[in-house]
């Protein structure tokens, strides 16, 4: 077991820092950091790299360490990023047309590269993103079993209840929702697996590369990737035939009508939005009506004080079913 | 009876150099038809499938191809990735090619520009850009494949001459 961890952490390793330039590459092998307490790594043209590290922000010092002095940084050169860019886009920048327009490049294993630059804007859109002088490359570290305990609310043994995820930003909704999904798909406790269908409009959930989900959402997952979300709820429900369909972040109205037209259909929802409150949502235009309209079953607040922490689970008329601060971030926390 | 064995073989070594340059105008053709048939493959994947370089040099490096040792020097050396920019990797994997000694220097000159404009752009302009490419190659097999017939007569004709004369004047 602790030889197949080994093994895919080293091939985590060399995902991230296989996409650096050489020079800065060689310090980073060095460095004897825990790998699994690295979050992001910061580029910046002519400016220090920083580490975000166990929750801490570092410069990336000239000799490999991790330090506060800004002396000691290692100073990122316009060579180095644009041989980074090589080695992110796999020496093909037009293969990640889309991706960089929505301003990120996903690499295998799920890791994620934020890019900035000049933005060209043409019909009302971002056409691309030329001189590109900012990389974010966020480490991927899932979560899994940090649904365990929510479960039993939303699941009734045979079936998944309609559910929404109301969190605020960066509060570990998708990692939620992804440990949900791949629960559902594989099987939990004595509850069977079933087909969950994923639309994955901007790549957050499967974190998909080359089409192929590089986070575990389970084995009886079909993923639509790089979909909007009202066509490819309509796509798998007609094509794959699933039992749980699951988006991330709802909130137009032609997502609300497909979830409606979903749910008519026999099959169950799983969404996320954000927002702090069911009472918040009641407020907002499109929502609003869908919550009056009491379309989901249950509804599942996340805490904005702590990541990954649920505060209370309610059913559709709005009565607490669980209550206060359930941890669902043990192992994150740990 | 020496002296015919000595002519017989001036004669057929003197063949044997007119049919090895019929062979290399030949193996250039071959070549220049599969650049232009790998352009094409390009362009449909990117334009299709939007594939990334490394990946069409792990299929083309899979099949049957004449260049297929060129394809599989390039997904390794891309993988390594050990520094260098796209084109330069190209350029010195098509430099150590052997394949690529069968091309004259013109055609190798328009590979190498291939190599330098290849993965830099966006969608459009890459498959404009081998587009021109493809064009410039198909002109120069073009005129290849027009004068071959001709240059094989002519070697065969100057081989025979040349093999008679010289073993005449060693009789």
């Amino acid at each position: 077991m602790q030889k197949i961890q080994k093994k895919e952490r080293r091939m985590k390793e060399k995902q991230v820092y296989g996409v650096l330039a050489v020079g800065l590459r060689k310090l980073f092998q060095k460095t004897n950091c825990c790998f699994e307490m690295l979050q992001e790594i910061r580029l910046r043209v002519g400016e220090p790299v920083l580490v975000k590290y166990a929750g801490q922000e570092y410069f990336f010092g000239r000799t490999g360490e991790f330090c506060k002095e800004l002396s000691k940084a290692y100073l990122f050169t316009k060579e180095e990023l644009s041989e980074t860019l090589n080695y992110i886009s796999n020496y093909s920048m037009y293969a990640f047309e889309e991706q960089i327009k929505k301003g990120y490049i996903t690499l295998p294993g799920g890791h994620r590269v934020g890019l900035a630059g000049r933005v060209l804007w043409e019909n009302q859109a971002v056409k691309n993103i030329r001189h590109i002088s900012f990389l974010n490359i966020r480490i991927a570290h899932e979560v899994t079993g940090c649904a365990d305990c929510i479960l039993p609310y939303i699941h009734d043994g045979k079936r998944l209840y309609h559910t929404l995820l109301i969190s605020p930003p960066c509060c570990g909704k998708t990692t939620l929702l992804r440990d949900i999904i791949r629960q559902c798909s594989d099987g939990f406790g004595r509850t069977a697996g079933m087909n969950v269908g994923v639309v994955d409009e901007r790549s957050e959930i499967g974190a998909s590369y080359a089409g192929k989900p590089q986070n575990h959402v389970g084995c009886r997952t079909d993923l639509l990737d790089g979909c909007p979300k009202s066509e490819g709820m309509m796509m798998l429900v007609r094509a794959m035939s699933p039992q749980v369909i699951a988006v991330d972040e709802i909130g137009s109205r032609e997502d609300v009508e497909a979830i409606e037209y979903v749910m008519n259909c026999g099959v169950s929802v799983l969404a996320t939005v954000h927002g702090s409150s069911v009472e918040e949502l009641k407020c907002k235009p499109v929502l609003g009506e869908m919550l009056q309209k009491r379309m989901f079953q249950r509804y599942v607040v996340l805490s904005a004080e702590r990541i990954g922490q649920i505060e209370s689970v309610f059913d559709e008329r709005g009565s607490l079913l669980a209550g206060h601060k359930m941890c669902i971030a043990a192992k994150a926390a740990g | 009876m020496i002296k015919l064995i000595g002519f017989l073989m001036i004669f057929l070594g003197c063949l044997g150099i007119a049919f090895y340059a019929i062979e290399r105008k030949a193996r250039r053709i071959q070549l220049l038809e599969e650049w232009e048939e790998v352009l094409l493959y390009l362009q449909g994947e990117i334009s299709y499938s939007g594939c990334s370089l490394l990946e069409l040099m792990c299929r083309l490096g899979s099949g049957q191809r004449v260049m297929q040792g060129f394809w599989k020097k390039m997904e390794s050396a891309l993988l390594e990735k050990d520094g260098g920019s796209f084109g330069q990797i190209w350029e010195k994997t098509l430099r150590e090619d052997v394949m690529t000694g069968f091309l004259e220097e013109q055609d190798r000159e328009i590979l190498y520009h291939i190599g330098k404009n290849l993965g830099q752009t966006d969608r459009s302009t890459q498959l404009h850009t081998i587009q021109v490419f493809r064009e410039r190659l198909h002109q120069r097999l073009e005129a290849a494949q027009g004068e071959f017939y001709q240059k094989k007569k002519v070697c065969i004709a100057v081989g025979i001459t040349t093999g008679m004369m010289l073993g005449i004047l060693f009789l």
